[in-house]
């Protein structure tokens, strides 16, 4: 009977030795290797003779966490002294290769920089700064770390760890009787738990499987898993393990995990950068994360890490020396900066949107991805900047806002503001879709020109009334309620004429301005109804601006794109997403409409931006809804192209057209981002004319409005000068 | 064919990165042409994608260079997409209006690629175009 129960008894013991054997390699074969995907901005190219100003690459430091140190000795320093910066970059691994660390000296020197490395040579290569952190993209329980293989830990923190936390670490098997002894008895003197004698491995089990509870069964349990992890895994393996998963605090719902966070999260340094003292505070915060935070508890931190570096020197980890130039030496903890899940939760999310057609959820929240992408955060703040300005001038009207900026050359996306905080969840930039207004006047024209006119044709302005196919009639009004008799097309786009306008469109055919709509950027179905010439139909500030972005690019039509590249946790490409350009307006075509666009910047209804001394060179077009529920503004040059909305999101009036609201968002942002200037010089086979007041080609030599032709469309030839001849012969007459 | 468009592009690269006519232009692009040259070199060593994104980053850093459209442009042809080969000749030819030899390298590339296309008749014109840069050039 005893045998059989023997029996029973093996194969149950067995049997639950295998479960906690399937249970644990289970786990951590899944545990390990879990980590966030980063996502990251849009990198700083250096190289001597940059045009770069001061203020916008001390953003970038900043914000990249280096320390201002008054002599530059390591990786993540720098300063600046009389004019000149000294800054020890940090060295990075972008998609398409390694970028080294590297010291170099920047002297401002009439507008550009000059470069040099640490042999005084010119730095002539473009090299790169580390990309700007954005975010991160998360499983539900957030569990944030940068997971570091084996070989990428120092030697130090390895040694340094053991010496502290398991000195026996490689000689063991998982658990330590001596240690474990040792405990028990101090434990039952003091009456309650006051050593634990756990070695790294059964710590690794506790934090994996078991909490912090501790009784004697769970201790049993912890020692069997160790001694089966240790038969199953080797040494290096688990020490990677533990040095990638040991928690380090935690920040609301983001808990912070392994030595590589926390290198960067308390001295903003890669771990291989931390001197002996830094090493030394991390490895004593494992005691209490939270008790030796060397930013809210600095004397405890301070006093554990000392003792840390004293059992180090005992240790032979580090020696006499090294030992004191650490100890007694100031924490050096960064501050805390504003930790939330991303700073740039418009731009993130929609990436997180982007990558969800091409990766599964569990991939992009746990596999470490790393994500290369066009946002430029300075652009980005600036924008949020010029949208926060422009709330609080009209604090007492409840305004949202939205903008967005698209680099004309690769179409990559760099700035989105569409939130007013982390959490909102409507993201206006993609998702408020408004009547665009007078924003579509521009397509109107185009393909008025494209059918034959030129700027000087004319075209009646009064009264209009169309009947629909319903039978109803639609009466359109301009926005001063007056006629302006005949007007030419540059006048009645730059003034924003509506009943011009609707004149136009169903003369040239509402089917070919829709065509040109889609061949612009339009994906949406639009339904060409009349008042679709005014812009009564909805589109969002990120679909607006995809429509501009050809005419700011010479006429070619560029995917928008907000990544560059993915890769995975070790750096290998994943995919990327090449240039692709297709031409969709000619050349001569595209030049006359940006330069009526650049007219209404200098004489329209955006005129206010030529106050400035770059603004007179940009092109723009302003956008009201009925009742200005909508202020719309595009503006670009040949740089950039950015779209501005400004509306209630109950769709309620807010009072501000294009020009009162808009506009000035747009005027506060360009004065910090450079968007380029249009061209001025016509194209072959375009010349550039005076004509008259009413349209008439001017004989050379005559002063009049100059206006940009087609050498074969060209208006009807003037007889005489025009008014400004006309005033001065009238006074010539006086002059003997 | 590969080997037909690297002689092609080796043949027409010979000639000079920058615009020797406008001094200012060719002291901003000194970031760019590093880019050029690591660009080519990776080309060169049949590394298409390396070449790709050295030239995408060179144009961040300087769009108006013509010299690099023509780059992008004979990657695509070795890449196996002449239909964007042409589009990067035709775009580069906006910033080529002083450089008669770049002119003619983008017009012989976008022949090449209209013919790939079997477009005879624009490829017929492109080559036109090419043989009066070349006339013209000093």
């Amino acid at each position: 009977m005893l045998k059989i129960w023997g029996v029973v008894g093996v194969v149950a013991l067995a049997a639950w030795v295998y479960h906690l054997n399937v249970t644990l390699v289970t786990a951590f074969e899944g545990k390990k290797f879990t980590q966030p995907s980063r996502v990251y901005g849009r990198p700083l190219d250096i190289y001597d003779g940059i045009k770069l100003e001061k203020d916008r690459l001390l953003f970038e430091i900043n914000r990249l966490g280096y320390t201002h140190n008054s002599k530059v000795v390591a990786p993540g320093e720098f300063n600046l002294q009389n004019g000149r910066l000294r800054i020890w970059t940090r060295g990075f691994r972008f998609w398409d290769g390694q970028e080294e660390s590297v010291l170099l000296t920047m002297e401002w020197d009439a507008g550009v920089v000059r470069v040099k490395g640490e042999d005084g040579e010119s730095i002539k290569s473009p090299l790169r700064l580390e990309p700007i952190d954005i975010g991160g993209i998360y499983p539900a329980a957030i569990e944030d770390r940068i997971l570091l293989p084996y070989g990428d830990f120092p030697q130090l923190a390895i040694d340094g760890l053991l010496a502290v936390e398991d000195h026996a670490f490689f000689d063991h098997f998982g658990v330590r009787p001596t240690s474990i002894g040792r405990a028990l008895l101090a434990n039952i003197r003091a009456g309650r738990i006051v050593q634990g004698g756990s070695t790294i491995t059964q710590q690794l089990v506790k934090n994996f499987f078991l909490g912090s509870q501790q009784t004697l069964s769970r201790k049993v349990v912890e020692a069997l898993m160790a001694l089966l992890l240790e038969l199953q895994y080797d040494k290096e393996e688990i020490l990677e393990t533990y040095l990638n998963q040991v928690y380090f605090g935690q920040n609301g719902r983001r808990a912070f995990h392994g030595f590589g966070l926390a290198s960067q999260r308390f001295f903003a340094k890669e771990l291989k950068d931390l001197r002996p003292q830094e090493m030394a505070t991390l490895v004593g915060m494992l005691k209490g994360p939270g008790y030796y935070n060397p930013r809210t508890r600095p004397e405890r931190a301070q006093k554990r890490r000392d003792e840390v570096l004293a059992i180090w020197l005992k240790a032979g980890v580090i020696d006499t020396m090294a030992y004191s130039e650490a100890i007694g030496t100031p924490l050096r903890a960064k501050p805390r900066a504003k930790l939330t899940l991303s700073k740039y939760p418009d731009f993130v999310e929609m990436v997180k949107q982007e990558l969800m057609h091409q990766y599964d959820a569990a991939s992009l929240a746990g596999s470490g991805y790393r994500i290369f992408t066009t946002l430029d955060p300075y652009l980005q703040e600036k924008a949020r900047q010029s949208l926060t300005d422009q709330y609080s001038t009209y604090a007492s009207r409840s305004l949202s806002g939205a903008l967005i900026t698209l680099d004309a050359f690769d179409g990559g996306i760099l700035s989105l503001v569409g939130k007013h905080l982390e959490g909102d969840s409507f993201n206006r930039a993609l998702e408020a879709r408004r009547p665009v207004g007078s924003l579509v006047k521009p397509f109107v024209y185009m393909t008025a020109l494209e059918k034959g006119r030129h700027w000087a044709s004319l075209v009646s302005d009064e009264d209009i009334e169309v009947t629909l196919d319903d039978g109803s009639l639609w009466v359109p009004d301009n926005f001063d309620k007056k006629s302006h008799g005949d007007v030419m097309l540059i006048d009645a786009l730059s003034r924003s004429y509506n009943k011009a306008t609707v004149r136009l469109g169903l003369d040239v055919g509402l089917s070919s301005v829709v065509e040109n709509l889609y061949k612009l950027g339009v994906d949406e179905e639009l339904r060409p109804y009349p008042s679709l010439l005014l812009g009564a139909f909805e589109m969002t500030p990120f679909e607006v601006a995809k429509m501009y972005q050809p005419f700011a690019s010479d006429g070619f039509r560029i995917p928008v794109k907000s990544i560059l590249a993915v890769t995975d946790s070790d750096g290998d490409i994943l995919s990327s997403y090449p240039l692709k350009i297709v031409k969709v307006v000619s050349e001569g075509l595209n030049f006359q409409v940006v330069s009526a666009l650049n007219r209404v910047v200098r004489k329209g209804t955006a005129r206010a931006l030529s106050y400035s001394a770059e603004g007179r060179f940009l092109a723009g077009k302003t956008g009201t809804s009925q009742n200005e529920r909508d202020s719309w503004f595009v503006g670009f040059g040949d740089k950039k192209v950015s779209v501005v909305w400004l509306g209630n999101d109950d769709n309620k009036s807010i009072g501000l057209t294009g020009a009162s609201g808009a506009l000035r968002v747009f005027g506060t942002y360009s004065r910090f981002v450079d968007h380029g200037r249009v061209e001025e010089r016509p194209p072959k086979g375009y010349v550039l004319k005076a004509i008259d007041e009413n349209g008439g080609l001017l004989p050379s030599g005559c002063t009049g409005e100059v206006l940009v032709f087609a050498e074969d469309v060209l208006p009807e030839p003037s007889s005489q000068c025009g008014k400004i001849e006309r005033v001065i012969n009238w006074w010539k007459k006086f002059i003997p | 064919m590969k080997n037909f468009f690297m002689v092609l592009f080796i043949g027409l690269s010979g000639c000079s990165f920058v615009e020797k006519d406008n001094i200012e232009e060719v002291k901003l692009q000194a970031g760019a042409d590093y880019l050029l040259q690591e660009a080519s070199e990776a080309m060169a060593q049949g590394n298409l994608k390396q070449a790709e994104w050295k030239l995408e980053r060179a144009l961040r850093l300087n769009p108006r260079h013509g010299e690099i459209y023509f780059f992008l442009a004979t990657l695509r042809m070795q890449q196996n997409s002449p239909e964007d080969a042409v589009e990067f000749a035709s775009k580069g030819l906006r910033f080529a209006s002083n450089n008669l030899d770049l002119q003619y390298r983008l017009w012989v590339i976008s022949a090449v690629a209209l013919q790939r296309l079997g477009d005879e008749e624009k490829s017929s014109q492109a080559r036109i175009r090419a043989q009066r840069a070349r006339q013209q050039s000093p």
